[in-house]
């Protein structure tokens, strides 16, 4: 610690945006700093530029092991030096990423272009030539009565748009037989919108096909090359089928997803064999898109009798609610055509998929084998070896599936079971040729549990996990669809995890609703009860049961999605639906300051104590320390008010610092594909931070120890930026590849996705960052979330895989926290929950939206997975107070809106109910930023200050020359009236005075006369 | 005092020393530019007030720094390593 003036550079902790109110030395009259004489002094930060170069070393990283080879005939890898001509307009002008300002991730400003990532290679520009000779090429147009192609689905921008030059450009190219030709086709991804899922005008069939240029590029390479390499720059996968054989057949097919700033510079060492791909697929890429169990579900349904108010500034007014059912369940992705394969006679898995999750090449050959499988009360752990038996060096992966017992029970109570799920995977070392690598792999026993939410508990809940009785197959798998080994795990008897007692609530659950010791693990207390997980949203089920059909195993064909466009909800699932328009604080019987409320206070918390405490003496203290109470009992609801109010009502990019308890201010930024850090351009400088391939790519790594060190180096980026908090990482699914955010989301699996969060988390939380988990939850698809849509599915599937990832990443993360453990300033470590942050979803669950939905921020996030830490909303503008009032109720303890003060305000914020829930939400956030690196430099007792922002000196100078000029001018007036008084003859006059003053003169005349 | 009629009640003869501005036209010409003025000055700062997170981002932030109890200004804060580790394996 330095004991100097910081420079503006120097920043910690800093939003200048709340610079007044950070923690001002009045407010510290009960602090234990206050009593002592304070000194300035410096937080240790490290060298952004540095930190920054780092970081790309683990993006560069990233890249070279999420490129998934797809196809390779042996035309990979290319001669280095060889001649390569490239392809196609995305040579040109591919799509990066983020294609504008708006949005969560970052953009790219001066990224390496193909022709650079190409520079090892002898590039034959023939065809790049007549491409830049052509100018640029029309987009493609809708197909008449269909979609538009060019729409803007929000105000983030984003189009579906497809640019290819006709193929016709290339005819007059010569025939070059020892050139490779490499064709480019990119997609692009949009927050805010959904891709284009019906037809263009040359016939191809949506967004994600491709269309007949660049079919025509394809071709016309194969024409002039002696053979062809097609590079897909998508984060989403592509309908590629054609590619494998027939007229379009290419030599080999490379998934380089959206790489960003620098990821080209990865290519011609991935294409020479420098680099040895090592990416799997994180998702099924079939056929036919328009085939897949989603297709009928997602797009735009509109209820015809649920019309709804909307408090949005954006999209106020009136609105038809609309809906996205999940018909499929469970059977999502691999999931759905490893199961169809397996009991639907009529279906052909060869011509429905292209590629297998989990599948991909390498320029060297590995042979796997499953040593043993051993099973225990708790664990089932298989040892897997794996062999280089190529010529080159390269990485594998090993993939851990299970498939549980389709039984009678099934049958009857509605469980369903995908003919194999992921449980693990890992990857291997780099593998020299001959080396070998013994992996081990594991999971929990109880992680083969299904879901049952038709099950009556003996509590009088329903629905818990059952883990039935019978043979479960452990296989060792080269992808979803291919077995290497298996082995059989026997369960003796049906467990029903009904939380009856400890033995019959997952340990899991267990786990993270205990206490941890210093080193991480849970700490099971005597006598401590714990919550299993039951329904917590059975209107939702009933709606599939009732209103909707949920893809079965018991009848397959009778149970495929259906497309509606349009239907009519019965009024017992759309009671209420409106209630986080109509919510009235004062009288609402579940959220009101009523008695029996579910959140109701007779009295208001203690409050104005003076207890000596800062939230700098509660770093590393547990969130049920005693302390928090003392520390809570401080706040001054009066001088803290504006603060507190923007927590629940507009903390945008920032958390807002509560000066009566030493909460220091925060800055948080987004950043799907790295850490937006502030700037000038659009308020960013996308220059100052590294820019890592979008997530799809980090996820194809399947490498857990990369995707720690990523989080570690966005955390190291945050310590240098004054950054604590991440919007990031999204962990809904890839569950229709028409999402417009794909790109921001890893998987279709929630195991991958949760298992690869997991450690992004951990990484990140120990450089001292908490990550916001996003989108919680069913925000898997962008089309109506802004307008209130209507999202549902059954509590098995919700549980088993949109639910999932977010569970695996909280209840598993941990970080390392220093902590000064004595009055004499010791440190000390422990290990501590990393999962602390959380963002809610716009889309509704059933019919409530996520930031107001207490079923998921309180009784499965809290109640059941034991969460600790603070939920923020997603981007969410409206008019109304109550709605925020109600999310903070609900369980949202931090509101993203605008960054406006007129936007900051909440309806109740003196009841006694109104405090405690504010109370417990400072409490959440409180204890989430004292654990980060928000306290880098802070011992306790130490606190935050923040001085006026410098163009505040501007504005005071401009209103004192104001005061100072006004000032002046009431003086001349003074004095020129006072004159004119005086000696009205020295003054011009208008008519009328003149002859007043004439009149006047006349009458004094005649009186002196008189 | 007595009046000099001619040189106080008539208006300025041609030729005669040049009256001042009306007073009334001189409070036009004054007050108007002050109400505009004044308009900036407070426009200016209700934007200070409500787009001051906007402004900070454009023009710089206020100085944050950490206040330490001067008895504990030698313990150990930096509770994070902040040397850059190499990003590679």
């Amino acid at each position: 610690m330095r004991e100097t003036t910081i420079t503006r550079r120097q920043f910690f902790g800093a939003t200048g945006g709340i610079a007044a109110g950070a923690v001002a030395a009045t407010a510290l009259g009960g602090c234990s700093g206050a009593a002592a004489d304070m000194t300035r002094t410096t937080p240790q930060t490290p060298d952004p530029a540095q930190a920054k170069e780092a970081a790309y070393k683990v993006a560069a990283q990233i890249q070279d092991e999420g490129t998934v080879l797809l196809k390779n005939s042996g035309v990979l890898p290319l001669a280095k030096g060889s001649t390569v001509m490239p392809f196609g307009r995305a040579y040109l002008s591919p799509i990066y990423g983020q294609l504008t300002s708006g949005g969560s991730a970052k953009w790219s400003v001066d990224p390496v272009t193909p022709e650079q990532g190409l520079s090892e290679f002898l590039i034959d520009n023939s065809a790049a030539d007549a491409m830049r000779a052509a100018g640029d090429p029309e987009a493609l147009e809708e197909a008449e009565g269909a979609s538009a192609a060019g729409k803007a689905g929000s105000v983030l921008g984003g189009d579906c748009r497809i640019y290819e030059y006709a193929p016709s450009i290339y005819d007059g190219i010569a025939e070059r037989p020892e050139a490779t030709g490499i064709v480019f086709v990119t997609r692009a991804g949009q927050e805010g919108q959904d891709q284009k899922m019906d037809a263009y005008s040359d016939g191809t069939p949506h967004y994600l096909a491709l269309s007949g240029n660049e079919r025509g590029a394809i071709k016309a390479a194969k024409r002039i090359c002696g053979a062809v390499v097609v590079v897909i720059v998508s984060s989403a996968p592509m309908e590629v089928g054609d590619l494998m054989s027939g007229d379009l057949e290419a030599d080999a097919i490379v998934h380089y997803g959206h790489p960003s700033e620098r990821g080209f510079a990865e290519l011609s060492a991935l294409l020479d064999g420098d680099a040895n791909p090592s990416g799997r697929t994180v998702d099924t890429w079939p056929r036919d898109f328009t085939a897949d169990p989603s297709f009928a579900s997602v797009g735009l349904h509109t209820y015809d009798n649920l019309p709804i108010k909307s408090g949005s500034l954006t999209d106020g007014g009136e609105l038809t609610r609309t809906f996205n059912e999940y018909q499929e369940g469970v059977y999502m992705g691999y999931r759905y055509y490893e199961t169809a394969a397996l009991v639907d006679p009529s279906f052909s898995y060869d011509d429905a998929v292209v590629f297998p999750f989990g599948f991909g090449l390498s320029y060297t050959a590995f042979s796997q084998s499953l040593d043993s499988v051993n099973a225990d009360d708790e664990r089932v752990v298989a040892r897997v070896t794996v062999t280089n038996t190529g010529s080159v060096a390269g990485k594998d992966v090993a993939q851990l599936y299970v498939t549980s017992p389709y039984t009678g029970l099934d049958r009857s109570d509605g469980i369903e079971k995908p003919a194999c799920q992921l449980a693990d995977f890992a990857k291997t070392d780099l593998l020299q040729p001959g080396q070998s690598q013994t992996l081990e792999l594991s999971l929990d026993r109880e992680d083969m549990a299904s879901y049952c939410y038709t099950h009556e508990n003996p509590g009088g809940t329903v629905g818990c996990y059952v883990l039935e009785a019978g043979d479960y197959v452990v296989s060792l798998r080269e992808n979803s669809h291919a077995v290497i080994g298996q082995a059989t795990v026997t369960q003796d008897e049906t467990l029903w995890y009904d939380g009856s007692d400890p033995e019959h609530t997952r340990r899991s659950e267990r786990d993270a609703q205990s206490a941890l010791d210093d080193q991480g693990n849970a700490v099971e207390r005597d006598g401590q009860t714990y919550v299993a997980a039951t329904n917590r949203l059975q209107e939702s089920s009933d709606y599939m049961r009732a209103q909707s059909r949920v893809l079965s195993r018991a009848d397959w064909a009778g149970t495929q999605p259906v497309y509606e466009a349009t239907k009519s909800i019965d009024d017992k699932f759309s009671k209420d639906h409106d209630l986080f328009v109509t919510f009235d604080p004062a009288t609402d019987a579940r959220f009101g300051n009523v008695e029996g409320s579910l959140v109701y206070a007779a009295e208001a918390p203690t409050s104005g104590a003076k207890n000596g405490l800062v939230v700098s003496d509660l770093r590393g203290a547990a969130y049920d320390d005693p302390r928090w109470d003392a520390l809570l009992d401080q706040i001054d609801w009066d001088a803290d008010k504006a603060d507190i109010v923007r927590n629940f009502s507009g903390d945008a990019y920032v958390t807002s610092a509560i000066d009566s308890i030493g909460l220091p201010s925060t800055i948080d930024m987004d950043g799907a594909n790295g850490l937006k850090v502030q700037g000038s351009d659009h308020g960013y400088d996308m220059t100052k931070s590294c820019s890592y391939g979008y997530q799809p790519l980090a996820a194809a790594t399947w490498n857990k120890d990369l995707l720690y060190r990523m989080g570690e180096s966005i955390g190291t980026e945050g310590l240098a930026h004054g950054i604590s908090g991440w919007y990031s990482p999204g962990l809904n699914l890839h569950r229709s590849f028409f999402s417009g955010r794909v790109f921001e989301y890893y998987s279709e699996d929630p195991v991958l996705t949760g298992k690869l969060a997991e450690r992004v988390v951990s990484g990140a939380g120990d450089k001292g960052m908490y990550c916001y988990l996003k989108h919680f939850v069913l925000n898997d698809t962008e089309t109506g979330r802004s307008q209130l849509i209507c999202t549902w599915a059954d509590e098995q599937t919700m549980r088993e895989l949109y639910l999932r990832p977010f569970e695996i990443a909280l209840k598993g993360a941990r970080k390392t926290v220093r902590y000064t453990s004595d009055d004499s300033g010791t440190i000390a470590e422990k290990v501590m929950r990393a999962g602390t942050a959380v963002m809610a979803s716009q889309t509704c669950i059933g019919t409530m939206i996520g930031h107001c939905n207490y079923a998921l921020l309180h009784d499965i996030l809290r109640e059941e997975w034991g969460f600790e830490g603070m939920v923020i909303s997603d981007y969410w503008v409206w008019s109304g107070n109550n709605h925020r009032d109600l999310a903070m109720r609900a369980g949202c303890d931090t509101y993203l809106c605008m960054d406006a003060p007129v936007m900051w305000s909440i309806s109740d914020y003196d009841s006694p109910t109104a405090r405690a829930c504010m109370r417990r939400a400072i409490h959440n956030l409180a204890y989430a930023v004292v654990n980060s690196s928000a306290m880098q430099g802070m011992v306790p007792g130490a606190v935050q200050e923040t001085t006026e922002s410098p163009w505040w000196g501007i504005i005071r100078g401009v209103d004192i020359a104001v005061a100072a000029l006004i000032a002046g001018g009431i003086a001349l007036i003074a004095r020129r009236t006072k004159g004119e008084r005086e000696h009205p003859e020295l003054y011009k006059r208008s008519k009328r005075k003149q002859a007043k003053l004439d009149r006047k003169l006349a009458e004094k005349d005649a009186g002196e006369k008189g | 005092m007595p009046h000099d009629k001619t040189a106080q009640t008539a208006p300025a003869a041609k030729g005669a020393a040049k009256l001042k501005m009306s007073n009334t036209k001189f409070r036009v010409l004054l007050i108007i530019p002050m109400v505009i003025v004044a308009l900036v000055a407070i426009l200016a700062t209700m934007a200070g007030v409500t787009l001051g997170s906007t402004l900070d981002t454009f023009l710089g932030k206020g100085e944050t720094y950490v206040e330490t109890p001067n008895d504990k200004t030698a313990w150990d804060s930096s509770y994070y390593n902040v040397q850059v580790t190499e990003g590679e394996e």
